[in-house]
């Protein structure tokens, strides 16, 4: 039998609509002006403090450009620096999603885990992940030192995310799934899991972040294979600041890209 | 020897049940039967703790005095035997319209794939969302998503289906239609049906007894059979009848 | 209320009083002729031990070399350094008036980050080494491995380069990570690092314990090196030029008496300076006097010197570590040209250097 068909909700409205044409509705032109303020800023603080410590715009763009074009006198290019970083971000994270993402979950469903595990907790994580350097260096060794470090500094706010998750699940969706029989381990898993995903998805977003802010100082202490951090404390060492400028904005892109990344992946993941 | 009478322990039992929250006295001395089969509506004023006792029923509730039993069996939690449409709809958000009413069903793991298609597309057809199966909640409007609660409930196929306001955000239209519906479904499982409704009108239409609840603290007023057969005439005089005898209760 | 306010603002005048009396006190003061003078150097650095003869009465003869030219000097704020880039950056910050450092990160970091300094004298010739662990035999065998110096604007790197250079390696396959001299040996030892390249008496200290073996000395690999020179802050040369002559002469002296006494292993000249490197390094005699052995203390500003600073800058350019660009970012047209403005002969000129 055919009932009527009634209407879909509407879609949200858009704050990005071109409709009346005002400029500033358009979120490009805003974007743009953004930019160029802050190059016009910076290119006037640059004239007020007049310091070699303090590199303008133009000659952190001829840095840069040196940056991805030639080798250093530390021996590497550009690609190999990031390549090298990246690659012990990617090992460090991974690392710390796996461990933290299930014993975050388990912990956060029972509380006799999460009880035996909160001490611990506690106590290490108020202590700087660079706290850990001389540790790490003389126990690991080159590169697991560094992997090490990242893998502190990202560990606490996924593992803390995920458990937070899971106590905020709504208990109505809980009521509604035993209420259609599911149980244990299925409850968990189809229910609980997907329930904490914003909470553990942010808990993701934080622990890369602090991965990016861990692997530079990390990197200082030396590893092989250079590295984004071996870069800038090198050539701050030299005194080449515009160099280090040149550095942080490669970082700033890589990180801003990386963020891009995961976020298309999420969209794609929850709209398949 | 003692021969016990077939209905006397089957079916659900509510024995003197009472529910209080922080010292609020919802529920008092409640009692009240239900045979297996039977389409039993519960209508009283707003706040008698209506939605309360669906709960206590489905398990999700402990009780503070009294008990409820199914079939002698005292409650041990939710189970897929008692199945609830709430009146929040609490459906799975990252779930499609699909996927929600399959849920039960995966849950028990009782059926093959194929069945289990099959009775989601019979559910989904007869609560009038077939073209939507892939959409999410979220892009859904109140009334759609209340019958993707129902839908999900029915496709579980529980012994006793607890309804809490089911059709409350249909227009009369659908409504009507959804009613219809219903009690085909019921004439063809014989599934035990509690159903709970602000409209005297619909509880009615609907049961074949009508049990009406006091204000908070809630108990049974009066419990009303309807013996009329079905499809019922809402303008025949024995149903107003009916019905003006329980809205002097209000 | 009010007498709050009044003895808050009481409280603050008192305050001020105090810290600007503090911080006058903090102040060179300029009194009868005498100056004061805040000396950068590095760590546990046997080429500066110049700083200490110069200081010290026995040498001087019953006044030191400082007080006999009216000079007064004290120990730069964070001084000594752990290398010549964080002496350069304090003189940046203003801390530094006079300092011992290697030319190349007084070459370095005056044409990258324009630190306004000058140099007026030199103060010693080759003095340290490569000394590397059991696992290293041959030069290649550094490929893969980690390489410790006290910076890289030092020019404890800067020779390392020359070595890769020298043998063909290619610097990207070595590790090079920064650390204080005086850490060296141990990680030396525990197999933390395959070698290190560092000032004296860290090499000798290392020889003598048995912790590894020199496999260049930095003559080996640049034979009769400059090493260290003294550097000047601009600023206050311009304004105590006079300051500037006096340290300079109780630097002559003290360099002169150094190389009297380093001729005569046998002089009681020679077993003080010994007494004053082991308070210097905090090392035993033995390392000392072997570590001596591989330092020439030297003050003029020769044409060799003039030569090793272009020499050294075209050097630093070719390795990488200063864009050619930055020569004319400063105001100099070529090399020659820098030597010629960077290394200021004015003050020494007649002071009659040895």
């Amino acid at each position: 039998m055919k009932l009527l068909v009634p209407a879909l909700s509407e879609q949200p409205p858009s704050a990005a609509r071109l409709e009346q044409g005002r400029w500033y509705d358009s979120r490009q032109l805003l974007l743009a002006a953004s930019a160029l303020s802050f190059f016009v800023l910076w290119q006037l603080a640059v004239l007020i403090v007049n310091s070699p410590y303090l590199p303008g715009p133009a000659s952190v763009g001829r840095a840069l450009v040196e940056a991805l074009t030639q080798r250093d006198f530390i021996g590497f290019t550009m690609g190999q620096h990031v390549f090298s970083s990246l690659t012990r971000i990617l090992y460090g994270y991974l690392l710390a999603v796996v461990i933290a993402v299930p014993l975050g979950l388990l912990a956060g469903w029972f509380k006799p885990l999460e009880t035996l595990v909160s001490p611990w907790i506690e106590m290490t994580r108020p202590i700087p992940p660079l706290a850990w350097i001389p540790f790490a260096i003389v126990f690991f060794g080159s590169p697991f030192d560094a992997i090490f470090i990242v893998f502190l500094a990202s560990y606490f706010p996924i593992f803390l995310n995920t458990t937070t998750g899971v106590k905020s699940v709504d208990s109505l969706l809980v009521d509604a799934a035993r209420t259609l029989g599911a149980r244990g381990f299925f409850l968990f898993w189809r229910v609980i899991v997907p329930a904490s995903f914003g909470h553990i998805s942010a808990g993701l977003r934080l622990g890369l972040g602090y991965a990016w802010m861990s692997i530079v100082a990390a990197e200082i202490l030396g590893v092989k294979g250079g590295g984004l951090g071996i870069y800038l404390w090198t050539m701050h060492e030299v005194g080449r600041f515009d160099a280090v400028f040149a550095g942080m904005v490669i970082i700033g892109v890589l990180g801003l890209l990386l963020t891009r990344g995961v976020n298309f992946w999420r969209v794609a993941a929850s709209a398949g | 020897m003692r021969t016990t009478t077939p209905d006397e322990t089957s079916g659900l039992q509510v024995a003197s049940l009472g529910v209080a929250f922080n010292g609020l006295e919802v529920l008092r001395d409640l009692t009240l039967r239900v045979e297996r089969g039977e389409f039993v509506c519960i209508v009283g004023p707003t706040g008698c703790g209506k939605t309360t006792l669906l709960r206590v029923i489905a398990g999700l509730l402990r009780p503070s005095a009294g008990e409820v039993r199914i079939d002698g069996a005292p409650l041990n939690g939710p189970g897929h035997d008692r199945g609830l449409v709430f009146q929040e709809y609490a459906l799975f958000p990252w779930l499609t319209v699909r996927q929600n009413i399959a849920f039960g069903l995966e849950a028990r793991g009782a059926m093959t794939k194929a069945a289990c298609a099959r009775a989601v597309e019979r559910f989904t057809e007869m609560v009038g969302l077939d073209g939507f199966e892939d959409y999410r909640p979220s892009q859904l409007s109140g009334g759609m998503k209340q019958r993707v609660a129902i839908a999900r409930a029915l496709a579980n196929e529980p012994a006793i289906v607890l309804m809490d306001e089911p059709f409350g955000s249909l227009d009369s239209q659908s409504r009507c239609a959804m009613q219809a519906e219903l009690l085909q479904v019921w004439g063809q499982t014989g599934q035990t049906i509690v159903f709970v409704t602000h409209s005297v009108e619909e509880a009615v239409y609907l049961g074949n007894r009508v049990i009406v609840l006091s204000a908070r603290p809630g108990r049974i007023l009066t419990e009303i059979p309807i013996a009329l057969p079905h499809p019922r005439v809402r303008t025949s005089p024995d149903f107003n009848a009916l019905r003006a005898e329980i809205m002097a209760l209000f | 209320m009010y007498r709050r306010i009044n003895s808050c603002l009481s409280l603050l005048a008192v305050l001020s009083v105090l810290l600007t009396g503090c911080a006058s006190a903090a102040q060179p003061p300029k009194t009868d002729g005498t100056v004061s003078v805040r000396v950068g150097y590095l760590l546990a650095d046997l080429h500066h031990i110049g700083y200490l003869v110069a200081s010290d009465p026995e040498a001087g003869g019953g006044v030191s070399f400082y007080e006999q030219n009216g000079v007064i000097v004290q120990d730069a704020l964070g001084a000594p350094y752990a290398n010549g880039g964080v002496v350069m950056d304090h003189f940046a910050s203003g801390d530094v008036d006079i300092a011992f450092l290697g030319a190349p990160p007084a070459i370095t970091k005056h044409l990258n980050a324009g630190v306004n300094t000058e140099i007026v004298a030199q103060v010693n010739t080759i003095g340290s080494a490569l000394v590397v662990g059991p696992d290293i035999q041959k030069p290649e065998d550094l490929l893969g491995k980690t390489v410790a110096v006290p910076g890289h604007a030092a020019i404890q790197f800067f020779l390392l380069l020359n070595f890769a250079q020298q043998h063909s390696l290619d610097i990207g396959q070595i590790t090079v990570v920064d650390m204080p001299p005086p850490d060296m040996r141990v990680k030396l030892e525990s197999g933390e690092i395959s070698g290190f390249l560092a000032w004296e008496p860290w090499p000798s200290d290392a020889i003598v314990a048995g912790a590894g073996k020199v496999m260049a000395t930095s003559t080996d690999i640049w034979p009769n090196h400059l090493d260290c020179v003294l550097a000047v802050d601009r600023t206050f040369a311009e304004e105590n030029p006079e300051a500037v002559r006096q340290f300079l002469k109780a630097h002559i002296a003290a360099t002169a008496w150094m190389q009297d006494a380093l001729a005569d292993p046998d002089s009681k000249e020679y077993k003080h300076l010994v007494d004053l490197a082991e308070t210097f390094t905090q090392r035993d005699a033995v390392v000392v006097e072997e570590a001596f052995n591989n330092i020439a203390y030297q003050s003029a500003l020769d044409t060799d010197f003039l030569d090793s600073i272009r020499t050294y800058t075209s050097k630093l350019i070719e390795f990488g570590l200063i864009p050619q660009e930055k020569l004319s970012e400063r105001g100099y047209t070529d090399p020659n040209d820098f030597v010629g403005k960077y290394v200021n002969v004015t003050f020494i000129e007649g002071l009659g250097t040895p």
